[in-house]
């Protein structure tokens, strides 16, 4: 059996996440701010939602220039006010482009759909070939688990594939 | 609403008398089909894919309630409350009690066949709960007071014309038929309505015994969102959903999206195992409802458990040349097509749906597509047998296949008879089937019969 590394099932995931309509930035620690600088500023964000993060990338995406910055959500309401939600995720599965969320405390999946726009940022230590590796992984023991696969998207007008239905038109997957 | 499976010919004629309907169904069905055989074809060992989610399916149901035990242990061990209905009304009395309990005013429900197949949303209507449909084809047939023509597709049957007309009457928006500002206009209309929906209603993809889990496939994010923003989560799901370990969902990840709607993997994949902790998000408590409502009929005929395994993919229904003509209403009945023509009979009983067995041309277009290999094709002769046995069917019917099965035991008289027709045949008196010609042309009878040239052209080479 070929043995496949991590730059192989990087760019396998990326194949599979464009080819469903994801944007996939490989950056830096330091390039993050920028990058999602710019993010703002092509997709016209004023509110955002950030993740706790617990490293360095806390105190990056502070500084970012925007309308509002909220980090401790206190309604559903609230949330729905946001342009934008920067989250972390758990795991990326390469054989479909799919971005694994485990939900825990400071996690809100409503944060994840709310939104028109979705930033995840995530380490290369998060990929996993195939749904086999994730399941073995997890081994059953979560609250829930929320799996994205592209942006929000409807056919069911003729067929026409339309994006940002109920849940987000755009994903970006920022990687470290 | 109003089920007919039992005027199935004549809902037949009206739809495909209905170019419209037949040019949408056309549209929609070849699209869907095209971009099947590319996403199937990628995978090289498919055929091993269909047999795995087979086996699991068949063991499965064969140790049902063992599986349905374990679910419901787990799940409640997790904090999500089980609860078993044996019909329709006791489904939805367990869901209004729910409702009552919070004195629930809105409910926003995520596509799910089980729910249409009690008329829960009526009910609860009918019950002072407004209720609304969030997937955007669901949402469209309910604005039109339709019923759900494909399983996954529900509104395949309407163009952008039709539905932009609907919007325009039913939400006073101005005209237009646009799919990206029809799904806009939606997308407003509805989050709204999440935002203030304390009751959230969904189906189930799969029930995991092992670890009590529920798990939601979806494009939209809609079912995420019914499944999240209320304060209380029903899920509603028939018994055969289950399936044993969280590994096995490894298999149904790689055929239902490629099956359903020509999809590699869909947009979300929701498993929950236990409510919502963390504040804003909900849901604060969660409740499974396992709905039986005629399933143990299947299971205690050898016969036709298999239809349980269905997983309620809709690929059958694509694939099938009757039901790509009539499109899903001429059914009357919830489940439609091909494995629908099974379990509607199967489960409300053969005297009610007696047409839909027959509407097949048995071509086993359904086995060869259908993801879990259920053998529709000898399930619908199985219960034609059943229909004609139980005497259902019409008794000219039965008396004409009596006479022709005489003639061809007999050889004389198989052959007399030939002659016979064919002398009237040529004195210019041909038999009239006015019903069976009126659409297409009668086949003229040849000169001679097969036999008759056979038996010549021995002759000629010896």
């Amino acid at each position: 059996m070929k043995v496949v590394g991590e730059t192989d099932l990087i760019e396998r995931f990326k194949f599979e996440f464009e080819r469903v309509g994801g944007i996939f930035i490989e950056t830096t620690s330091q390039g993050i701010f920028n990058n999602i600088s710019s993010i703002i500023t092509t997709e016209n964000i004023a509110r955002v939602f950030i993740e706790k993060f617990e490293n360095e990338i806390d105190d990056i995406l502070k500084n970012l220039s925007v309308t509002q910055i909220i980090t401790q959500p206190h309604s559903i309401e609230q949330l729905a006010q946001i342009d934008a939600s920067i989250t972390g995720c758990d795991f990326l599965v390469a054989e479909t482009g799919t971005i694994v969320f485990i939900h825990k405390e400071n996690r809100f999946k409503s944060s994840i759909l709310l939104p028109r726009i979705h930033i995840i940022i995530a380490d290369r230590g998060k990929i996993c070939s195939t749904f086999e590796e994730l399941f073995a992984k997890t081994a059953g023991k979560f609250d829930s688990i929320f799996m994205v696969t592209g942006p929000s998207r409807t056919a069911d007008i003729e067929k026409v594939i339309v994006p940002g239905v109920h849940g987000p038109q755009k994903v970006y997957l920022l990687l470290i | 609403m109003n089920y007919t499976p039992l005027k199935f010919k004549e809902n037949a004629l009206k739809a495909l008398r209905n170019t419209n309907l037949r040019k949408n169904l056309t549209r929609a069905i070849s699209h869907t089909l095209s971009k099947r055989v590319e996403v199937v074809s990628e995978l090289p060992n498919w055929e091993d894919l269909r047999q795995r989610a087979h086996d699991i399916k068949k063991h499965t149901i064969e140790n049902l309630s063992h599986y349905l035990e374990l679910f419901e242990k787990r799940a409640t061990e997790n904090g999500i409350k089980v609860l078993r209905a044996k019909d329709a009304s006791e489904a939805k009395n367990y869901v209004l009690q729910i409702a009552r309990k919070i004195n629930a005013k809105l409910c926003v429900k995520s596509k799910s066949m089980v729910t249409e197949e009690i008329g829960l949303r009526e009910f609860l209507e009918e019950n002072g709960i407004e209720t609304v449909e969030t997937d955007l084809g669901e949402f469209i047939v309910q604005l039109a007071g339709e019923m759900p023509s494909h399983i996954t597709a529900p509104a395949m049957h309407k163009s952008r014309d039709e539905i932009g007309k609907l919007f325009s009457e039913k939400l006073g928006v101005e005209y237009t038929n646009e799919p990206e500002k029809l799904t806009s206009i939606a997308r407003e209309f509805l989050r709204h309505k999440f935002l203030n929906a304390d009751l959230g209603i969904s189906g189930a993809n799969f029930l995991i015994a092992e670890t009590g889990s529920v798990v939601i496939v979806e494009n939209e994010g809609n079912a995420g969102l019914s499944t999240t923003l209320p304060k209380i989560h029903i899920v509603i799901t028939g018994i055969e959903k289950v399936i044993p370990r969280l590994a096995d969902l490894t298999v149904f990840f790689k055929i239902l999206g490629r099956s359903a709607t020509a999809q590699r993997f869909t947009s979300y994949v929701s498993i929950i195992n236990a409510p919502k902790k963390s504040k804003p998000d909900s849901p604060e408590e969660i409740y499974v409802i396992l709905l039986d409502n005629g399933r143990t009929n299947l299971l205690k005929s050898e016969k036709l458990k298999q239809a349980l395994y269905c997983i309620k993919c809709g690929a059958c229904m694509l694939a099938c040349p009757i039901y790509q003509r009539v499109g899903g209403h001429a059914y009357g009945s919830i489940y439609l097509g091909p494995i629908g023509s099974v379990l509607t009979p199967a489960q409300f009983g053969l005297d009610k749906a007696t047409p839909l067995p027959f509407a097949s041309s048995l071509c086993g277009k359904c086995y060869e597509i259908c993801p879990v290999k259920i053998e529709i094709p000898h399930l619908l002769v199985w219960l034609r047998s059943q229909a004609v046995n139980s005497g259902f069917t019409s008794r000219f019917e039965k008396l004409i296949f009596k006479l022709w099965l005489i003639g061809m035991k007999n050889h004389k008289l198989y052959k007399f008879g030939s002659k016979f027709l064919r002398y009237f045949y040529k004195l210019g008196i041909k038999p009239k089937f006015k019903k069976w010609s009126s659409e297409r042309a009668f086949p003229e009878l040849a000169e001679k019969s097969f036999k008759e040239i056979w038996e010549k052209l021995k002759e000629t080479e010896a």
